[in-house]
């Protein structure tokens, strides 16, 4: 599951760095490109990061699945540890401004 | 008491090609079933059908009498599957994929000390041979614990010193495992299987020797 999530999560963060390194011109402030780029990462970055390993490491899920591990399971639960750390990063970014 | 398998009028179409007609079959722990066709007959189909990767038009898949809905199959490991492709993380080492299947120090070790695997833990999975990986993939995938094992093509770019080993080993499997394996080296796979079926024209027919796989059309 660990590598699952690492896996994904590392496409979510390189697509996260590509999208805001694209619309820095769009911010006056790194808190506001920061909280987009968190945002970005807790909402949609896990689905691209998942549409990601699926298209370069698509039979893998072989693995997870004779270990028991559905896809939903896997793409669930990346999801959800990616949703918390925006949120908890979010929280940082409002009480920092 | 040893588990039984049965699969009941599985049907799948592609489109307008039916590839399964009511295919059925069953097989038990301690036994090893092959299942031969030609290429696109439907036997890869089949395989994740019973896996529950892939959804059938029909089926009522059974263990022991008991019915079970194909997306149990996976959560519950019922049963384990060795796909045609290779599914293990190439950039990882081989010692450090064995913990990812196992976690109990035990089990990691009759992975390590399996023929071949000691002379390549330390090596990259992406730097293996086609039949070192084939190999790995077997004994971390056959060694966990489903009752059940389908194989899709485990020979399949094997040299013929892993060939015996694997034979062996699936062999010393029966005991615990049934065991349904497709293949085209064929008479690897009638060294060691107990029955034999064959599909042709979407259903599953019955052969006992070679013969029959020349009349059933699979050899010439």
């Amino acid at each position: 599951m660990w590598t699952y999530y690492r896996d994904v999560t590392l496409y979510t963060l390189a697509i996260t760095l590509l999208t805001s390194f694209a619309s820095a011109a769009m911010y006056n402030s790194l808190s506001a490109r920061l909280f987009d780029a968190v945002l970005i990462f807790g909402i949609f970055g896990t689905g691209l990061g998942v549409l990601s390993f699926n298209y370069f490491q698509k039979a893998q899920y072989y693995m997870y699945y004779n270990l028991g591990f559905t896809r939903q399971q896997l793409i669930t639960r990346t999801w959800l540890v990616n949703l918390v750390i925006a949120v908890i990063f979010i929280g940082i970014i409002v009480l920092l401004r | 008491m040893k588990k039984e398998l049965q699969l009941h009028n599985v049907s799948k179409a592609f489109g307008k090609k039916e590839v399964l007609k009511n295919v059925s079959l069953s097989f038990a722990q301690g036994e090893i079933i092959s299942l031969f066709g030609r290429n696109g007959s439907g036997k890869s189909t089949l395989l994740k059908i019973l896996f529950g990767t892939l959804k059938a038009d029909s089926m009522d898949l059974r263990i022991d009498n008991k019915q079970v809905h194909p997306k149990d199959v996976i959560p519950k490991q019922l049963i384990g599957y060795l796909p045609q492709d290779n599914f293990l993380p190439k950039h990882l080492k081989v010692r450090d994929v064995i913990p990812l299947f196992y976690k109990n120090g035990a089990d990691q070790d009759l992975i390590f000390r399996a023929p071949f695997i000691e002379k390549v833990a330390t090596h990259k999975v992406g730097t293996l041979s086609l039949g070192e990986l084939r190999y790995l993939e077997l004994l971390l995938v056959a060694h966990l614990e489903h009752p059940f094992l389908l194989l899709d093509e485990p020979f399949s770019m094997i040299e013929p010193l892993y060939k015996e080993v694997i034979k062996e080993f699936l062999l010393s499997l029966k005991a615990k495992k049934g065991i349904l394996l497709t293949d085209h080296y064929y008479r690897d796979v009638l060294d060691i299987s107990d029955r034999h079926l064959v599909l042709v024209d979407g259903t599953t027919q019955i052969a006992n020797d070679v013969s029959d796989l020349k009349r059933l059309g699979y050899l010439k």
